[in-house]
């Protein structure tokens, strides 16, 4: 009897692996795994989608890649329309870039597009959210076929984008911290913005958002600017276009621009409330290397100095501007609106904070030291 | 037919009745030889001895000269024999049986008419093998001498290294037909005496023909006969042996087999050389740490592989997907039938390798490298992604210092491949789960196996995955609780 | 044989703990208590830490009193031959219970995140394997087992700090928003956190060194304390509180968002490092309630019961058909644990009324 018994449940362990048909089996070479897609609005509400995914035949040698259009209503149909189509099972799980025209990011639909990411736990969240200045389907199909001297557009458009991060030209906005920061309130997104030119893709700077809409764009040099008071500048190699001080004597050289490269020693955001009116004060701390400066100028302790100052009083006017720019299109990336809510908590539930963004009153204290100069004095 | 006769009876007064017994019983034997001899004072006699295992000029000179020369002899006389006769080990054995036995193990055996006890002494030579270094247990800088199949020259071997009175050897009896002796090697102030008995238990309850290897011993004594992995340590070298003696363990020595046992051991002994220990500890953690990766990357990598493969894409960077889809196109089949034909390619060569005289292997290796490499990347049948993995986890198998447990882990190894093609990591983490559960329970002589880590006794752990410096390792491992736990008092 | 392959230590008993309580609480609980109470679980945790730490010591205070006996000898001496007796049911039935969610909820989070098209029933053999084979060996072996659990906590530790430097830790502030309601609110999802220790009643006769078991107890929840509220925090200020409202397993969702150096995606391994530390809850449940039913029943033969066990088992967790159901009968496995601790401590305050068979352990 006991025998028996044992025989029966011996049989019910190994009978599940003789049937089994391997259920979830995902075989590599029978996958194509989609690299990049392109969203942009179609009549009717329906969307314009474009996946690009690499071609791992060997037989195929004249593409390296394939494209696929389709116009449905929702992603989930599209890829399925697709999957009709395509030479293999086309699966989500590699995306690196998802490309969004800006009409759609006006539109303010990023957010929902993106909870499809979220809800399939096999999906990347770790994929890039970028608005092209454009047609994200024109910028695929020229990519992948006239794109000759590039790399695979995949990779070449993650690598410009991961550089542009680290030269503070754009932000890294990722699925998963765009959705996070969407759903917070008093923190506005900010997300890459690409557009093609004649033989490559340039990343022209940031898209701005209030809430999920998109509202303006701001360019690479500012961005700089704007990424030492949302975040930090430390690990990023940012270089600021200067202009040289009219009294600095020059003997050799015309020049009346420098680019002197900005490293950040700290930021301090100090808020107060009064006459129910957000004060904020930015303190930002700067130290810098001159990276191209005229000949023979900076060997005098007093030419240093005014450098210094003519330098602060430059970027506090352009960090001015920027902010007077993103209040008039009430755009907060910097995240003021949360820590109002943090530290002044009754405040921000009492007023509208889109509107109060644009009345507060911002100014930005900067100072800067350089520290070298290079090997010419 | 010796069994049949009830023989464990004393030797009869009268001698052609006693020699009859004896010629019968050892009839159709002609490597015996009877020796009859007429003695001075007119008695007969008779020598006998086994001719390959006795030494003829000793015999000669030592026991029949001074026999042949004494003027009488008679139940008196023998009270005196020991003085007259120059031979180390002198018996007078009364019973048939022990004295059929002394001729069987080697001894030259005299009866005499007018005696109620026979003369046995030992005189044994035959031919045994050089002491040299084991073939499997290579060292570079320790000793290189070994175990050889006689026991006496091996209990000799230890009692040559470790000089102190409380090396104690304990005798069994074994075998039906063999009547071969265990011998168990103890410390008595260090080994606990419990775990004697449990042994003393274990061996008296063995009831077989004969143990014709220590393998035999070891499956019939095991605390989980059913278990992959060994539960004793089986070795050649004296310095392990002197090492396990020195901790309290204790070393079963097996008549005419050249292997000891080592009980009780962890899971631990298995990977430790004998070159951690005479080498500086810097190097020789490096090496621990690196076979214990060694052990995780022959155990899981195909299993990972096959499963990522399988089933999580998503977990491989694009570049290397990209280049691993391409290679893959070219394979017909699915990941684990491939990792299954290239892992049985390589268990063949291996397998054959074994049994070809020495001069074929070298040969075989190249074309064993050349086929399953090259051209079976060529034609298709696998991709080169996978022939490397699965090459790589079959070295990372080589590093075992035991050859026990290398069968161990591949088994595992393929049980992994296929729960992973089922399962995907789930069938990568579940066996691996089962594997130490499996190693939790194991207990070697009643000693939990997978000590030091569970149960989690900190102070061992110095000896396990790293090789603390020398001035560190001053206490005994707790796996054979040994009677005192510091090493080296200075009275010895 | 039999008598020595039940009993545990007390540093052994620490981890048992651990790992029936962390566990399937760790993942869910995160989003549970951010709908509950907004950012401020963390201090709902610390409080119910403690509480519970409070009931900890007067469950070891309550065993003591009695020598040698676990929960179920107790309840008959206090209350009588029947009413302990169908009151010792109930224990049983709730550990039973108990095993049978986990497992569902165990299978469920492999069914979501690995292997969609897989039938349950499958899944839930495979993975009782291991569960099988250390119970039929006996809980010392369990208890041995749970000691991996250090290893997992101590991965996901590191996690914590990989993600460090994307924390916005505004996102916790204001720090006391929810408020008494906030904290009185997450009762439920607090408690069933925690729920886990209260095994320490059914088991306490195997423990050796009973000197120092409430040492290790309260160790125990110490440990579970300081992980949830870790965990939490970082959950919190990664997501903040909208986000987390409404996701589902935030735990993983954090190791799918770190993007690392060589291999990109992390969540497999992580995943593949927390399947056994969930697998641990249902095994620690599985293994008491094997060891009640034969301590109660005088079981002989261990084979044939352990399978009828584990079938019955496995087939009583096929039974809630999705997922909303599911949440359905942890609310009832909840309120069944409350009950089982409310029982305990009235039998802490009945043994000073009625001292039959009270002589303190010495």
């Amino acid at each position: 009897m006991c025998k028996q018994i044992k025989k029966i449940f011996v049989l019910v362990i190994v009978i599940p692996f003789i049937f089994c048909g391997c259920w979830d089996q995902v075989l590599v070479e029978k996958t194509g795994f989609m690299t990049i897609v392109g969203i942009e609005p179609a009549p009717q509400g329906n969307l314009k989608l474009t996946y690009a995914m690499p071609v791992i035949d060997p037989d195929v040698t004249k593409v390296k890649g394939e494209i696929f259009d389709i116009e449905a209503n929702l992603t989930r149909i599209a890829r399925d329309n697709v999957n009709r189509r395509s030479g293999k099972n086309m699966l989500a799980g590699k995306i690196q870039l998802v490309l969004y025209s800006k009409e759609l990011a006006g539109q303010g639909r990023i957010a929902d597009i993106n909870s499809i990411f979220e809800r399939d736990p096999s999906d990347a969240i770790l994929a890039w959210v970028v608005v092209v200045d454009g047609s994200p389907r024109g910028l695929i199909h020229q990519t992948e076929e006239n794109f000759t001297d590039k790399p695979r557009p995949a990779l070449y458009l993650n690598e410009i984008l991961e550089r542009a991060v680290s030269t503070a030209s754009t932000y890294e906005s990722r699925i998963y911290s765009y959705d996070l920061i969407s759903m917070a309130p008093g923190i506005d997104n900010i997300a890459p913005l690409i557009k093609i030119t004649d033989k490559s893709v340039e990343v022209k700077g940031s898209a701005l958002f209030s809430n999920k809409k998109m509202v303006g764009t701001i360019n690479a040099q500012d961005n700089g600017l704007l990424m030492a008071m949302m975040k930090t500048l430390k690990n990023k190699k940012y270089t600021y276009n200067a202009s040289i001080p009219s009294e600095a004597y020059e003997a050799y050289s015309e020049k009346q621009t420098s680019a002197i490269q900005l490293n950040q020693n700290s930021k301090k955001i100090n808020i107060s409330i009064q006459n129910n009116k957000p004060i904020v004060d930015i303190y930002l701390d700067f130290s810098g290397y001159a990276d191209e400066y005229k000949w023979d100028n900076l060997n005098d302790e007093k030419e240093i100095k005014k450098l210094n100052e003519h330098l602060e009083k430059e970027i506090q006017e352009d960090c001015q501007r920027i902010i007077g720019y993103m209040q008039s299109i009430e755009s907060d990336p910097i995240g003021i609106g949360d820590m109002i809510r943090a530290k002044n908590n009754s405040y921000f539930k009492k007023v509208e904070w889109q509107k109060a963004y644009k009345g507060a009153i911002i100014s930005v204290h900067v100072k800067f030291n350089l520290i070298e100069y290079g090997d010419i004095q | 037919m010796v069994e049949d006769k009830n023989l464990n009876i004393n030797l009869f007064n009268d001698y052609e009745k006693n020699f009859s017994i004896i010629d019968d019983t050892l009839k159709d034997c002609p490597d015996i030889i009877r020796r009859k001899v007429i003695l001075n004072s007119g008695k007969k006699g008779c020598f006998f001895f086994v001719q390959g295992l006795c030494d003829i000029d000793l015999f000669q000179r030592d026991f029949m000269t001074p026999l042949l020369n004494l003027k009488k002899l008679d139940n008196d006389e023998v009270k005196y024999l020991p003085n007259k006769i120059p031979v180390a080990g002198l018996t007078f054995p009364l019973v048939i049986d022990s004295l059929i036995q002394d001729i069987l193990a080697g001894n030259a055996v005299f009866i005499c008419d007018g005696l109620t006890c026979a003369i046995s002494c030992t005189l044994k030579k035959y031919e045994k093998r050089n002491i040299k270094e084991p073939e499997g247990e290579k060292s570079i800088r320790g000793d290189h001498d070994g175990f050889i199949e006689d026991m006496a020259t091996n209990i000799a071997t230890i009692r040559r290294k470790l000089k102190t009175p409380n090396l104690k050897f304990k005798d069994f009896n074994v075998g039906a037909i063999s009547h071969q002796i265990i011998s168990v090697a103890y410390l008595d102030n260090l080994a606990s005496p419990s775990l004697l008995q449990i042994i003393a238990d274990k061996i008296n309850q063995i009831d077989t023909d004969s143990l014709i290897a220590i393998g035999y011993l070891e499956q019939i004594i095991a605390d989980h006969p059913n278990s992959i992995f060994p539960q004793y340590l089986a070795t050649e070298r004296p310095d392990k042996v002197i090492a396990g003696l020195l901790e309290g363990k204790f070393v079963i020595m097996l008549q005419e087999t050249s292997f000891v046992m080592i009980a009780p051991v962890t899971y631990h002994a298995f990977t430790q050389a004998p070159e951690d220990y005479t080498t500086h500890w810097v190097g020789a953690t490096y090496l621990r740490l690196l076979r214990t990766i060694a052990t995780l990357i022959a155990l899981f990598l195909p299993g990972i592989y096959i499963a990522l493969l399988s089933y999580h894409y998503y977990m491989i960077p694009l570049p290397l997907l990209v280049s691993l889809a391409q290679s893959r196109t070219k394979v017909p089949f699915p990941p684990v039938i491939e990792a299954f034909l290239v892992e049985f390619m390589i268990e063949m060569v291996r397998e054959a390798s074994i049994r070809l005289p020495s001069f074929i292997t070298a040969s075989i290796s190249i074309v064993g490298g050349l086929v399953i490499g090259q051209t079976a990347i060529q034609a298709g049948v696998a991709s080169d992604l996978m022939v490397i993995i699965i090459a790589a986890s079959a070295i990372a198998g080589f590093t075992m210092p035991t050859y026990d447990l290398g069968i161990s882990i591949r088994l595992v190894k393929y049980v992994v491949m296929i729960c992973a093609s089922i399962f995907g990591i789930l069938g990568v983490v579940v066996p691996m789960v089962t594997l130490v559960a499996h190693l939790l329970v194991l207990e070697s002589l009643g000693e939990p196996y997978f000590q030091p880590i569970a149960p989690f006794k900190f102070g061992d752990l110095k000896d396990t995955y790293i090789r603390a410096p020398i001035r560190y390792l001053k206490k005994r491992p707790d796996i054979a609780k040994p009677k005192d736990q510091e090493r080296g008092k200075k009275n010895g | 044989m039999d008598s020595r392959q039940n009993q545990i230590t007390s540093s052994q008993l620490m981890g048992f703990i651990v790992s029936i309580q962390v566990g399937t609480g760790a993942l869910t609980m995160p989003a549970e208590l951010a709908r509950v109470c907004g950012h401020d679980g963390w201090i709902s945790i610390l409080i119910y830490g403690i509480a519970i730490t409070a009931l900890i010591s007067l469950i070891i205070s309550l065993m003591n009193r009695y020598n040698n006996k676990s929960i179920f000898e107790i309840t008959k001496l206090l209350y009588g031959k029947y009413m302990g007796n169908s009151l010792n049911l109930f224990i049983v039935l709730y550990l039973w219970y108990s095993t049978c969610i986990s497992l569902r909820s165990y299978t469920n989070t492999i069914h979501i995140h690995l292997l969609r098209s897989t039938p349950t029933l499958v899944l839930c053999i495979f993975t009782i394997i291991p569960t099988y084979y250390l119970v039929w060996y006996g809980l010392k072996y369990v208890a041995r087992f749970s000691l991996a659990i250090y290893l997992s906590l101590t991965f996901c530790c590191l996690l914590f700090f990989l993600v460090f430097k994307d924390l916005r830790f505004n996102f916790l502030m204001p720090i006391g928003q929810s408020g008494i309601e906030g904290i009185k609110s997450s009762f439920s999802p607090c408690i069933f956190a925690f729920l886990g220790f209260e095994v320490i009643s059914v088991i306490y006769p195997e423990i050796t060194n009973k000197k120092k078991a409430m040492k290790y107890a309260i160790g125990a929840n110490l440990i579970t304390t300081l992980f949830c509220i870790l965990l939490l925090l970082v959950v919190t200020s990664f997501f903040g509180e909208e986000m987390l409202k409404k996701s589902l397993y935030p735990t993983i969702t954090l190791a799918r968002a770190y993007r690392a150096p060589i291999i990109e995606r992390m969540d497999i391994l992580f995943i593949a490092m927390w399947l056994p530390v969930i697998a641990m809850t249902t095994r620690g449940y599985f293994c008491v309630t094997y060891y009640s039913i034969n301590k109660l029943l005088n079981l002989k033969k261990k084979g044939v019961y352990l399978l009828v066990f584990t079938t019955i088992t496995i087939l009583l967790s096929n039974l809630p058909k999705s997922i909303s159901r599911i949440s359905n009968y942890t609310n009832v496995m909840m309120i069944a644990g409350t009950s089982f601790l409310m029982l305990l401590v009235i039998s802490y305050l009945f043994s000073f009324v009625r001292r039959k068979g009270v002589k303190p352990h010495v």
